[in-house]
């Protein structure tokens, strides 16, 4: 669990100092996948930062399963948004096994680990071997998951964790980290992302900033009915949403449609409303 | 025009020698908005450093306007020609200010003072970081030091604007604003651009769509056409934009869809009329 109480912090420069965040605060749960959405430059990627320790607020707490953010360490796993900038070593297997490594762990443990996360992360023998500049974009994010993941930590941090990657690179990630939450052990899940249609699929609660204050903080359902709220962040409607509001102007209500699946069972709930019926199989 | 023949690259060697582009032929001609797919790995980014002469060919050829890029003479008009936004803003800052940044492209092109300054205030007010101008690249955000690469380039009015996933860090308004000031860019100044995107609903949008599987072309034709071989979509590892996956799945549970929607405008009249032809026939029936 994320515990973030009235949070400020300032970008120092040598103009003066700009406020990133301002008066935060939110819990977000464990074995809950949280999204942060919001403009580019209303604060993600400070918050973000503020949550794995690696810069302190001004003011306010940020608290990770009850202890100070920055006493954390290991814990908490951290996937930047520019992955290149986090891989180094001379193959990928080491610099998936980097972080274990460092953490002490050796021999039969450390290789188990090591093939584990590259399991998980769907990194075959060949790209182990590889040098990690080798790796296409996607392959990199990929990698850099892995050596995050074989450190085992309980709270993860995805800064724009499918930016860059295909559909069905984004749907690894994502199923990835959906069974992170849903296994036995406590973990917390926080990602950034640009993409509505991700947030509203892959999100339990979603956190919306605007210029650096919280805008709002529920439910994908909550957040996503609320076009006021989200046109004043200056963000966008999954178009799945758009389809919704689309199908209302011309008089028809399909009822709650947050992603391509719901958005299924709705339309066929109205279309049996108004009478048009699937035609039996092999007629299609 | 640009001319792809025969375009084939390897990377590595021994064992671990690898084709990541595989006979490409191709023409894109000005004024066209061309979307590029495929999968990570599979050679989109290859086959687009080709065409500003990043990279030379190993085998075939790659000519901009009738230059080949493998005559060193012509590297200078050709790069000139065609501009490329990479997806790390990073590797291609290089100036310390916005407005130095988004200045240093239309400077190298020998312009006048007058002229530099116009293009780079219409490239700012374009990509809507106007306000940001005399701030420091190193104190901007991800998706901001993108905006100012985008603005980079569209001050630079390069004829083949070419944009590597330049996009993928921004909010979806940020995104399309880009994408209009783009495309209004490809109707006034018959400005060819070339978009690699992992969205499929910015392909949707495009004249052409080209997907890149495995070094080679897969397909080639509008989106309407391309976005209609489901097989191929899948087998090439990429999905339909989100209303046209909905109209698959609606006939696929034997609904009498029409066509396939790409948009979420299109998808509602769609279903629309699919009711409106429902009620037709319960009157006719009865």
């Amino acid at each position: 669990m994320i515990e973030l109480r009235n949070v400020s912090y300032s970008y120092r420069t040598i103009s003066g100092s700009t406020a990133a965040l301002e008066n935060i605060s939110a819990v977000l749960p464990s074995n809950k996948v949280t999204a942060v959405i919001g403009r580019t430059g209303s604060g993600k990627s400070t918050l973000m930062e503020l949550i794995g320790g690696i810069t302190a607020p001004d003011s306010g707490t940020v608290t990770v399963n009850g202890l100070d953010a920055g006493k954390c360490g290991s814990s908490i796993g951290f996937v930047f948004q520019y992955p290149e900038h986090q891989l180094f070593a001379e193959t990928v297997y080491d610099d998936i096994a980097c972080g274990p490594s460092n953490l002490g762990i050796r021999g039969d443990e450390l290789e188990a680990r090591v093939t584990e996360a590259a399991e998980l992360t769907h990194i075959g023998k060949r790209l182990l071997r590889l040098a990690p500049f080798e790796l296409s974009g996607g392959q990199k994010r990929l990698a850099a998951l892995a050596g995050i993941l074989a450190m085992k930590p309980s709270v993860l941090l995805l800064d724009e964790p499918a930016a860059g990657l295909d559909p069905s690179g984004r749907r690894l990630v994502f199923s990835i980290i959906r069974s992170l939450v849903s296994g036995a052990e406590d973990m917390t899940v926080v990602f950034v992302t640009h993409s509505m249609e991700d947030a509203a699929e892959h999100a339990d609660e979603i956190l919306v900033l605007n210029g650096g204050r919280k805008a709002a903080f529920g439910t994908p359902s909550r957040i996503f009915t609320d076009e006021k709220l989200l046109s004043g962040c200056g963000l966008g409607l999954p178009e799945t949403v758009k389809l919704q509001k689309e199908l209302y102007a011309l008089g028809l209500d399909p009822g709650e449609m947050l992603d391509v699946p719901s958005a299924f069972g709705s339309v066929c709930e109205m279309l049996g409303r108004c009478g048009v019926s699937p035609k039996p199989k092999g007629n299609v | 025009m640009i001319e792809i023949r025969d375009l084939s690259r390897t990377y590595g060697s021994g064992s671990n020698k690898a084709h990541v582009l595989h006979g490409i032929d191709m023409n894109i001609e000005r004024g066209a908005f061309t979307a590029v797919l495929g999968k990570n790995g599979c050679g989109k980014s290859t086959l687009v450093r080709h065409i500003n002469a990043i990279l030379k060919p190993q085998r075939g050829s790659v000519r901009v306007d009738g230059m080949d890029t493998k005559d060193p003479r012509r590297l200078y008009d050709i790069r000139e020609k065609a501009g490329i936004v990479f997806q790390d803003p990073d590797s291609q800052s290089v100036a310390a200010t916005v407005e130095d940044d988004t200045a240093f492209a239309p400077e190298n092109l020998g312009l006048s003072e007058d002229e530099i300054s116009e293009r780079v205030e219409a490239a700012l007010r374009a990509a809507g970081i106007a306000e940001l101008r005399k701030k420091s690249i190193s104190e901007l955000s991800g998706g901001q030091k993108q905006l100012t690469a985008v603005a980079g380039i569209i001050a630079m009015r390069p004829d083949y604007m070419i944009f590597d996933e330049s996009t993928s860090m921004l909010d979806p308004l940020a995104r399309s604003r880009v994408l209009e000031c783009v495309m209004r860019l490809k109707r006034e100044l018959d400005v060819s651009v070339i978009w690699i995107t992992h969205y499929m609903d910015e392909a949707a949008a495009a004249d052409r769509v080209v997907i890149i599987n495995d070094g080679k072309i897969a397909a080639d034709g509008t989106p309407e056409e391309v976005f209609s071989d489901i097989e191929l979509i899948e087998r090439c590892g990429l999905e339909l934009p989100p209303c046209a996956q909905l109209c698959v799945m609606l006939k696929n549970a034997g609904y009498d869809v029409p066509r396939l929607a790409l948009n979420a405008h299109d998808c509602a009249l769609l279903i629309s009329g699919m009711t409106a032809a429902a009620v037709k026939e319960r009157e006719g029936a009865s």
